[in-house]
C-alpha cells in the first residue's frame, strides 16, 4: 500500500472532505442531532451491556430484573441519580466544581463528529458522507479532545476542596500525560502509512489491508494506552476504590457525578471509535465478506454497521480486560508507561520508517534490503547483549533480626521528640523562672 | 510461570462466559437450607394440642443474648395449657437478640422449643421483630385441640413424659411421623 | 429530598411517583459499610452465588455521597457510631437504612459499654435484618422487602401526610412467598 495507489483510489472517488465540503447546513445539523441521539443510546446501551457482560464473566448473570433482560437499567440509574439531592461540600470552589462534569462531558462528543463511519451515501437526496465533519486534522482533534477531558477530571478533584479527590486528580494528570504520549507515537506510524491526518483519509487508505496487520505493534500499543486514557480497569487509579474512595468524584452527587459516569462510558466509545478508524478499517467490511459483490458491503449504509461491529467489539475488550486483570500498582503502572510503552514505540517507529525508506528507495535490489535488514537487526541484539543486567538488591536486611525471625528496631535507635512532647519540655525549662518571677510578683503583692 | 501467564486471566473470564451461571435464584426459588438449620423458634405441641412448654426458664437462663423471657403459670383443673403442675404463660423471643445459637433448644427438658428452618424475619419495625407465645406456638394438626383442656391421653403429666410416642400413635398419629409438629409438618 | 417536593399535589403524581420508586429501587447503590462478620456474608451476597446484582445493586460505592442504601453489617461500637453518622449525614437524599444483624440492631449478645445497642440511637433504620450473621437469602429478603417499602413511599410532603393520615403500611411478605412463580404456587 502506498502513497501513489492512495491517491489513485482518491482521484477515482470523491473523498470525504469533498463530499461534505458542500453539505448544506440542515443535513449537517440532521447528522449531529441524530449522531447525538446514537451516542447517547449506545452510552445507554452500553452500561448495561457492560454490567451484563462482566455479570457473566464472573459467573453470574448480571442485572435482569429491570425491564426485558434488565435492559432498563441504566435508565433507572439515570433517573435515580437526577432525583437525588445535590450536595456541594462547603470547601468546594463553587463554579469549577459545578463547571468540571460539564467540560467533562462535552469533549467525547465533539471527538465523534470527525469519526468516519463510512463513504458516499445520498442522503434527502444530497450526496454526502457518512461523517459530520472530516478536518485536515482530525487525528488530533480526537487527541485534543481526549486531553480536554482530563481537564474535567484535574478540576474535580481541586475544586472539592478535599484530600482524595485530589491525590486522584493528581494521579488522573500523571497517567494521561503519560499514556498520552505512547498513544500519540502509535499514531504515528498510521500517519506515516496513510499520509494523511484526515480520520476519513486513514480509514480510506486501510482498503489494501488493515493498519493493525501492518502495525501490529502500534496497534497493541494503542490498545493499552486507550485503557490508560480512559482510567479504566486495570489502570482506574484515579478512581480506585481501595485507596482513595471514590478518586476524584467522591464528593460529587446526583447529577454532576451522572456526567462522569456518562463521560467515561463517552470516552470509552471514542476510544474504541478511534481504533476502530486508525486500525481496524473503519466501516470497510472484514475479510471474509469483502469478496461478496465486488466489496458491495462496503458502500451505502452497509459500513455503519461494520463501524460499529468493531467499535462493539473492542469495547468488550474493554470489559473483558476489566474482568481478567487486577489493578495496577501506580509505580508499575507508571513504570510500564515510560519504560516500557514509550521506547518501545521509539524503536518501531524507527523500524517502520527506515523499512519504508528501504522500500521506497530506489536501485537497492532485494539482495541488499535484506542486508541491510540482517546487520540492523545484528546490531540491536548486539547493543542489547551489551546492556548492563539488572542489578540484583542487596539481600542483607535493613532491619537486624533476632534469632526469633522477627524485625526488631536496631539497639542504637534514638526516637525523636514528638513537636509537641517538645514543646511542653520547652516550658518545663522555662517554668522555673516563670514561677520566680510569679512568687516575686506575690510577694511584691503581699508587700503592698 | 512463563510469559503469558498475564494473558491467562483473560482465557479463563471468556471460558466462564460460556458456563451455566453459579448464581440460586433465590426470591423465586425458596431456598431449601440444611435440615439442622438453626431458623426461627417454634414452641411444639403434644398429640391433642396441649403445650408442651412448662414455663421453667432454662431456655431464658441458657440465653447468652438475653433474648428469652419466659413467666411461668400454674395450671388449674378448669384451665389447663400442659399437662403438668406449671405452663409457659407468657413467652418472648427478641430475634433483634437472638443469635440462633440453639443453646436454649439443648437446655429445654420438655423438648418444648425446637427451631425451624424458617428465616425470613427482616421487618421495619423493632417491636415487631419481638415474637409472642402466639407466633411461636405451633401450629394445629388435626387431631389436635387449642388449650386450655384437660389431659386427654392419659392420667397425668408422667403418662405424656414417658410414654408420649405410644400415646400418640394412639391418639392417630401414623407410624413413622415425628411427634414434634413443625410449620413444615403442617403444611405437608 | 429534591425536585419533588416542589411538585404540587394532582392526578399525575401518582404515576410519577410510581416511576421515581421505581427508578431508586431498581438502582439502589449501597454504601460500603461493613464493620465484622455481617460484611461477610455481605460480600458473600455480592458474589456469584447469590448475586446482587441481580438487583442493579452491585456498584457498592465506596463514597457516601452516591450510596443510597446504607448496610450497617456488624456490631456498631461506640467509638465508631460518630464515623457512622458521619457517612450517613454525607450520603444524598434519599437514603435508607438497612441494620443487618442482631449486633447492628440491638446490640445482640455484646450487650456491654462497648457496643451501642441498635444502631437506631444513630441513624434512623428502615429495615431490621434479625440472624447472627444472617445468611445471604436473609439479607436478600431484606432488601426486597425495603424495596416494597420503597414502592411505597409517598412522594412530597402532601403525599406523606395523607398516608400518614390513612395509617396505611406496607406489608412486609416474605420474599419466597412475594416472588414465587405463579402457577406453581400451592
Amino acid at each position: 500500500m502506498t502513497t501513489t495507489a492512495v491517491l489513485a483510489q482518491a482521484q477515482q472517488r470523491l473523498s470525504n472532505a469533498e463530499l461534505l465540503a458542500d453539505d448544506p447546513l440542515w443535513l449537517t445539523l440532521i447528522k449531529v442531532v441524530v449522531l447525538f441521539i446514537v451516542v447517547m443510546l449506545t452510552l445507554a446501551l452500553l452500561v448495561w451491556a457492560e454490567r451484563r457482560v462482566l455479570g457473566r464473566l464472573q459467573n453470574r448473570p448480571g442485572p435482569n430484573r429491570a425491564g426485558p433482560f434488565g435492559m432498563l437499567q441504566s435508565i433507572a440509574d439515570a433517573l435515580k441519580l437526577s432525583l437525588k439531592e445535590d450536595i456541594r461540600p462547603a470547601r468546594a470552589d463553587k463554579w469549577v466544581y459545578i463547571m468540571a462534569p460539564i467540560i467533562g462531558g462535552i469533549p467525547p462528543f465533539l471527538a465523534m463528529a470527525v469519526m468516519p463511519f463510512g463513504g458516499e451515501v445520498t442522503m434527502f437526496g444530497v450526496q454526502t458522507a457518512l461523517q459530520v465533519v472530516d478536518l485536515p486534522v482530525g487525528v488530533l482533534v480526537v487527541l485534543a479532545c481526549s486531553s480536554v477531558g482530563v481537564y474535567s477530571i484535574v478540576l474535580a478533584g481541586w475544586s472539592s476542596g478535599s484530600p482524595y479527590p485530589l491525590l486522584g486528580a493528581l494521579r488522573s494528570a500523571a497517567q494521561v500525560i503519560s499514556y498520552e504520549i505512547a498513544m500519540g507515537l502509535s499514531i504515528v506510524g498510521v500517519v506515516l502509512f496513510a499520509g494523511s491526518l484526515s480520520t476519513a483519509d486513514i480509514a480510506a487508505a486501510q482498503s489494501g489491508g488493515w493498519f493493525a496487520w501492518i502495525l501490529p505493534i502500534s496497534f497493541v500499543i494503542y490498545l493499552i494506552s486507550m485503557v490508560g486514557e480512559t482510567n479504566r480497569a486495570p489502570f482506574d487509579l484515579p478512581e480506585a476504590e481501595s485507596e482513595l474512595v471514590g478518586g476524584f468524584h467522591t464528593e460529587y452527587t446526583s447529577l454532576k457525578f451522572l456526567m462522569f459516569f456518562l463521560a467515561e462510558y463517552a470516552n470509552m466509545v471514542v476510544v474504541s471509535a478511534f481504533a476502530t478508524t486508525l486500525f481496524l478499517g473503519g466501516g470497510a467490511v472484514p475479510w471474509p465478506l469483502s469478496a461478496i459483490a465486488d466489496n458491495a458491503l462496503s458502500s451505502g449504509y452497509w459500513p455503519l454497521l461494520w463501524f460499529g461491529l468493531k467499535t462493539a467489539l473492542l469495547i468488550f475488550g474493554f470489559i473483558w480486560a476489566r474482568a481478567a486483570l487486577p489493578r495496577l500498582r501506580y509505580d508499575q503502572f507508571m513504570k510500564f508507561g515510560w519504560k516500557v510503552l514509550v521506547p518501545l514505540n521509539l524503536v518501531w517507529i524507527v523500524a517502520v520508517t527506515a523499512l519504508r525508506v528501504l522500500r521506497n528507495a530506489e536501485g537497492v535490489t532485494s539482495g541488499q534490503r535484506i542486508v541491510i535488514i540482517g546487520v540492523a537487526v545484528a546490531v540491536l541484539v548486539l547493543g542489547s547483549l551489551l546492556l548492563p543486567g539488572r542489578q540484583v538488591a542487596d539481600e542483607e536486611p535493613q532491619v537486624p533480626l533476632a534469632g526469633s525471625g522477627y524485625p526488631l528496631p536496631p539497639l542504637d535507635l534514638t526516637v525523636p521528640t514528638p513537636p509537641r512532647q517538645r514543646r511542653t519540655v520547652r516550658a518545663r525549662a522555662e517554668q522555673p523562672r516563670e514561677a520566680v518571677t510569679a512568687s516575686g510578683k506575690e510577694a511584691g503583692d503581699g508587700n503592698a | 510461570m512463563g510469559m503469558l501467564d498475564p494473558l491467562k486471566g483473560f482465557g479463563v473470564t471468556l471460558s466462564t462466559m460460556f458456563k451455566k451461571v453459579a448464581t440460586e435464584e433465590y426470591p423465586e426459588v425458596k431456598k431449601v437450607t440444611a435440615p439442622r438449620y438453626h431458623g426461627r423458634h417454634q414452641l411444639n405441641r403434644h398429640p391433642d394440642g396441649l403445650e408442651k412448654c412448662v414455663g421453667c426458664e432454662l431456655c431464658a437462663w441458657a440465653c447468652p443474648a438475653d433474648a428469652i423471657f419466659v413467666e411461668g403459670g400454674d395450671n388449674t383443673d378448669e384451665e389447663r395449657y400442659s399437662p403438668g403442675e406449671r405452663y409457659g404463660k407468657d413467652y418472648q423471643i427478641n430475634y433483634l437478640r437472638c443469635i440462633g445459637c440453639g443453646l436454649c433448644i439443648e437446655a429445654c427438658p420438655t423438648r418444648s422449643l425446637t427451631m425451624t428452618n424458617e428465616f425470613e424475619l427482616a421487618d421495619d419495625d423493632r417491636r415487631r421483630l419481638i415474637y409472642t407465645k402466639e407466633q411461636l406456638l405451633a401450629p394445629l394438626l388435626p387431631g389436635m385441640e387449642a388449650p386450655p383442656h384437660p389431659m386427654r391421653l392419659g392420667e397425668n403429666e408422667q403418662d405424656y413424659y414417658v410414654h408420649g410416642p405410644e400415646l400418640a400413635r394412639r391418639a392417630g398419629v401414623p407410624e413413622g411421623r415425628i411427634v414434634e409438629t413443625g410449620t413444615e409438618e403442617a403444611g405437608r | 429530598m429534591g425536585l419533588e417536593e416542589k411538585l404540587p399535589n394532582g392526578i399525575l403524581l401518582t404515576t410519577v411517583e410510581k416511576l421515581v420508586n421505581w427508578s431508586r429501587k431498581t438502582s439502589m447503590w449501597p454504601a460500603t459499610f461493613g464493620l465484622a462478620c455481617c460484611a461477610i456474608e455481605m460480600m458473600t451476597t455480592g458474589g456469584s452465588r447469590y448475586d446482587i446484582a441481580r438487583f442493579g445493586m452491585e456498584r457498592f460505592s465506596a463514597t457516601p455521597r452516591q450510596a443510597d442504601l446504607m448496610i450497617v453489617a456488624g456490631r456498631v461500637s461506640n467509638k465508631m457510631a460518630p464515623v457512622l453518622r458521619q457517612i450517613y449525614d454525607q450520603m444524598p437524599e434519599p437514603r435508607w437504612v438497612l441494620s443487618m444483624g442482631v449486633c447492628a440492631s440491638s446490640g445482640g449478645m455484646f450487650n456491654n459499654y462497648a457496643i451501642v445497642q441498635g444502631v437506631d440511637h444513630v441513624v434512623p433504620v428502615d429495615i431490621y435484618l434479625p440472624g447472627c450473621p444472617p445468611r445471604p437469602e436473609m439479607l436478600l429478603d431484606a432488601i426486597l422487602k425495603l424495596h416494597a417499602k420503597v414502592m411505597d413511599e409517598p412522594l412530597g410532603p402532601a403525599r406523606a401526610a395523607l398516608k400518614a393520615e390513612r395509617g396505611e403500611r406496607t406489608e412486609l411478605i416474605p420474599s419466597s412467598v412475594r416472588y414465587a412463580p405463579r402457577g406453581a404456587g400451592k
